[in-house]
C-alpha cells in the first residue's frame, strides 16, 4: 500500500495508486505516455491538495537532479527542477549569488516554485519567480519542449499548478550580493491603519513584509511589525562576519515530534504567542544586521512545524485584494478573531506587477496570509463568505495554499482560466496531468 | 473531492428519505455540496428531501429497496458513475417496524433484519470497495443506542442495529487509514419514524444529531454519540446486572 499524501496543512489527504521518484527526463516521459493520471510533487510545501492525485500516479521529483550549472560571470543558473531553493543557496551564495525571488521557506523545489509562480518579500519591486527565468524545459504527454517567456505554454506553466506537464529544468538569472546577511529594519505598528501606512513605504526597500497579530481586536486590530530589508553591503558588516561575508550554514534548531498534542495550538496559546511576539518585536525595533535565514526563513528552523496543528491539520488562507479594498482585509482579520479562529501566523504585504502566468496569483494590491486550524465548526462558512467578497472585489485566493475554494468562483478570480485550459488541452489531450486540486476545482473538466 | 475542512462535493445517501441524513445533507449543502444521490424505496420521501435541500445542489434519485440486498451493488455503481467520485456516503436505511406485531412473525423478523443489517452491510461493502480503489472517502453509518444494549421493548430493531454497528466497526478497521468511517449512535430522535412513540429520556432531534455527526467526522472519530452524554450513560447501563437493567422502564 502506498503512503497517504497531503500538502503542508495535512488536509485534504488521499492515497495515490503509485508513487515513483524519477531521476531522469526519460523516465518521466515514459510515465506521461499514460495511462495513469499523474501529479507532479516536489517537497510537498503547497498547503492543500495541489501535489497529490487519489488513485493516480505521483511523481516525486526531489531526486531529479542531473543538472546544476552556474555561470559565475553572468549569474545565469541552469538547474534541474528537483533541487530545492535551499540546496541552490548552499552552492551559489558562497560565490556571491542569491535567488532572485524566494518564498518564506527554502524547502521548495525549483519545479514547485515555477508551478506556483512563487513570490517573496520583494514582489512589490521584482515580481514573481517566473519573471526571472530565461527559459524552462517542460515534459508533457506530447513530448519535451524548451519554452521562453513569450511562449503560451510558458504562461500556462508559470503558476499552472503542475497541470501543463513536468518542469524538468530552468535557467534563472541570480542576483549578485556582497554578503549573506541582511540589513533589517523593524517598525512596530499599533493598528491596521498604521500597518498599511508603514507598508506603503516599502518602495524604499528591496524586501518588505508586515507580520500581524491577528488575535488583537478592537483598536489594536491589525497591529504588527513591519519589517524591511536589504542585502547587507560588505562595508556594513562588523565583527567576525567580515572574514566570511558570504558564509551560509543553515541549521535546524528543533523538530516537532509526530506525537505533538493536537490541542497545542488553541485560541489561548495562539493569542499568548502573538501577543508575546508583538511585544518582543516592538522592544527590539530599529535597524540591525541579521542572518539570511532569520530574515527569510524563520520557520525553517523548526522542523515539521505543521505537526503543531495535530491531526485535523490546518489551512493557510491567502488572498490578494486590489487597492481600495483595504476594509476587506480588516473584515477578514476581525471576523476570524471574533469567530474563534485565531491565526497563528499572519502576514500582510503589497504586490507589484502581475507576471505573464495565466494562473499566477500575485496582482497589484494587498495580500494577506493567515494560518488557521482546519475542520473547526463555522470556519468553512466564514471562508466561503470571504471568498465571495474577495472575488467581487477583483481579488483572488492563492491556489498553492488552497484546499477549499468553491469551483464556481475560480473563473472570476482567474479570468484567464479558459485560455489556460485550452493550452493544457493542446499539450495533454487525454488529461494525463491531474491533481486532487484540479479535480476539486474542476479545472479542464477534471473530476 | 473532499475539501480541507472535510466537506465533500458529492454525497450518496442509502436510505435517501431519512430525516437524520437530510439534516446532515442540509449542513453539507451550505459548504460546497454539489451532487447528491439519494437511494431508497420511496420516491416521495426522497423527493421531499430533494426539495428541502433546494436547487443549489444537483440531486438525483435512485430506487433501492434493501429488502433485496443484492441490488445495492449495482445501484451504488450507478450513483457513483453519475457523481464521478463517492466522496461521502451516509448509510441511513432502516425500518423501526412495530415490535409487538413483528416479533411473532418469522417473515417480518426476516424482513426487518434484512433491511436493518444485511442490506446496509451489503451496501457498505460495495461502497468500501469503491472508496478503497479511489484512494479517499468518508462513510457515515447511522446506528443507534438501541443496538448498544438490546432491550425487550424494541429488540428486533435493536438486534438489527447491533449487527450493523459491529459490521461497520470492523469495516472501519479494514478501511483505516484509507478512508474514515464513522458510526453514529443517536438516542431517541424525534422524527417521522418515532412520531407515534413516547420520547425516551435524553431525546434529541435530527438537526442535533447532524451537528454531532459532522463534529465527530471532522475530528476523525470512529464513534459518535448524540447527545454526547449517552456515551457515559450507556457505559454504565451496559455493566448493570441484567436482573437490574431489565427493570429500568425505558
Amino acid at each position: 500500500m502506498t503512503q497517504q499524501l497531503s500538502g503542508w496543512g495535512k488536509t485534504p489527504a488521499s492515497f495515490p495508486a503509485k508513487l515513483i521518484q524519477p531521476t531522469s527526463d526519460q523516465e518521466i516521459l515514459e510515465v506521461l505516455s499514460g495511462p495513469l493520471r499523474t501529479a507532479p510533487r516536489g517537497l510537498g510545501r503547497s498547503y492543500g491538495d495541489a501535489a497529490q492525485i487519489a488513485a493516480g500516479l505521483v511523481l516525486d521529483l526531489t531526486r531529479l537532479k542531473p543538472t546544476f550549472e552556474l555561470d559565475e560571470k553572468t549569474g545565469l543558473l541552469t538547474v534541474s527542477a528537483g533541487y530545492s531553493l535551499g540546496e541552490i543557496l548552499e552552492r551559489t551564495l558562497p560565490r556571491g549569488w542569491f535567488i532572485p525571488v524566494t518564498p518564506g521557506t527554502r524547502f521548495v523545489t525549483v519545479g514547485g516554485a515555477v508551478a506556483s509562480d512563487v513570490h517573496g518579500k520583494n514582489h512589490h519591486r521584482d515580481g514573481s519567480f517566473s519573471m526571472h527565468l530565461s527559459n524552462l524545459e517542460l515534459l508533457t504527454p506530447s513530448g519535451a519542449m524548451t519554452l521562453t517567456s513569450s511562449d503560451p505554454a510558458f504562461a500556462a506553466t508559470a503558476g499552472g499548478m503542475g497541470l501543463t506537464g513536468v518542469v524538468s529544468k530552468i535557467t534563472v538569472k541570480l542576483l549578485a550580493v556582497e554578503t549573506s546577511l541582511i540589513r533589517a529594519v523593524t517598525v512596530p505598528t499599533r493598528s491596521l491603519a498604521e500597518t498599511f501606512e508603514a507598508m506603503t513605504r516599502d518602495d524604499e526597500y528591496t524586501y518588505a513584509v508586515a507580520w500581524i497579530d491577528a488575535t488583537a481586536t478592537g483598536s489594536r486590530l491589525g497591529r504588527g511589525l513591519a519589517s524591511f530589508g536589504e542585502h547587507a553591503k560588505i562595508d556594513e558588516l562588523f565583527g567576525r562576519t567580515i572574514d566570511q561575508p558570504l558564509a551560509y550554514h543553515p541549521k535546524a534548531v528543533a523538530t516537532i515530534p509526530v506525537s505533538a498534542p493536537s490541542q497545542l495550538l488553541n485560541p489561548l496559546t495562539v493569542r499568548l504567542f502573538n501577543s508575546a511576539w508583538f511585544q518582543a518585536g516592538a522592544a527590539r525595533c530599529g535597524e540591525k544586521i541579521t542572518s539570511l535565514d532569520g530574515f527569510f526563513y524563520p520557520l525553517d528552523a523548526v522542523g515539521s512545524w505543521n505537526r503543531l496543528y495535530g491531526r485535523r491539520g490546518f489551512l493557510q488562507y491567502q488572498v490578494v485584494v486590489p487597492y481600495g479594498s483595504e476594509e476587506l482585509i480588516e473584515t477578514i482579520i476581525g471576523r476570524l478573531a471574533a469567530g474563534g479562529h485565531p491565526s497563528f501566523l499572519s502576514v500582510l504585504k503589497r504586490f507589484g506587477e502581475q507576471s505573464m502566468g495565466l494562473l499566477s496569483f500575485p496582482k497589484p494590491g494587498w495580500t494577506l496570509a493567515l494560518d488557521i486550524p482546519a475542520k473547526r465548526p463555522g470556519l468553512g462558512e466564514l471562508l466561503r463568505d470571504f471568498d465571495r467578497r474577495v472575488a467581487a472585489a477583483g481579488g483572488r485566493v492563492y491556489l498553492a495554499k488552497d484546499g477549499r475554494l468553491d469551483p464556481e468562483l475560480l473563473e472570476t478570480m482567474y479570468p484567464n482560466l479558459r485560455k489556460f485550459e485550452e493550452i493544457c488541452h493542446n499539450l495533454d489531450p487525454e488529461g494525463i496531468m491531474a491533481t486532487d486540486l484540479a479535480r476539486r476545482l474542476r479545472i479542464g473538466g477534471r473530476h | 473531492m473532499i475539501d480541507a475542512n472535510g466537506y465533500p462535493q458529492n454525497v450518496l445517501v442509502i436510505g435517501g428519505g431519512s430525516e437524520i441524513a437530510a439534516a446532515i445533507v442540509a449542513l453539507l449543502a451550505e459548504n460546497g455540496l454539489e451532487r447528491l444521490a439519494l437511494a431508497g424505496p420511496r420516491e416521495e420521501s426522497m423527493a421531499a428531501v430533494r426539495d428541502q435541500i433546494g436547487p443549489v445542489v444537483s440531486t438525483k434519485l435512485f430506487e433501492l429497496d434493501l429488502a433485496e440486498p443484492e441490488r445495492a451493488g449495482p445501484v451504488i455503481d450507478d450513483a457513483a458513475a453519475w457523481m464521478g467520485t463517492l466522496d461521502c456516503t451516509i448509510v441511513a436505511a432502516a425500518i423501526l417496524g412495530d415490535q409487538t406485531r413483528d416479533e411473532v412473525s418469522p417473515e417480518r423478523v426476516a424482513v426487518s433484519l434484512t433491511i436493518n443489517t444485511v442490506g446496509p452491510a451489503a451496501a457498505l461493502t460495495a461502497v468500501a470497495n469503491r472508496v478503497e480503489s479511489q484512494g479517499f472517502g468518508e462513510i457515515i453509518v447511522l446506528s443507534s443506542v438501541a443496538g448498544e444494549v438490546v432491550r425487550r421493548r424494541n429488540y428486533l430493531y435493536g438486534a438489527g442495529k447491533l449487527g450493523l454497528d459491529g459490521f461497520a466497526l470492523g469495516l472501519a478497521e479494514r478501511l483505516r487509514p484509507r478512508a474514515s468511517l464513522l458510526v453514529v449512535r443517536p438516542g431517541f430522535v424525534r422524527s417521522r419514524m418515532t412520531a407515534h412513540l413516547d420520547p425516551a429520556p435524553l431525546a434529541t432531534t435530527p438537526e442535533r444529531v447532524a451537528k454531532d455527526t459532522l463534529a465527530a467526522l471532522f475530528a476523525g472519530r470512529t464513534i459518535a454519540w448524540s447527545p454526547g452524554i449517552l456515551r457515559w450513560v450507556m457505559m454504565v447501563f451496559r455493566h448493570l446486572p441484567r436482573g437490574l437493567s431489565r427493570r429500568i422502564p425505558f
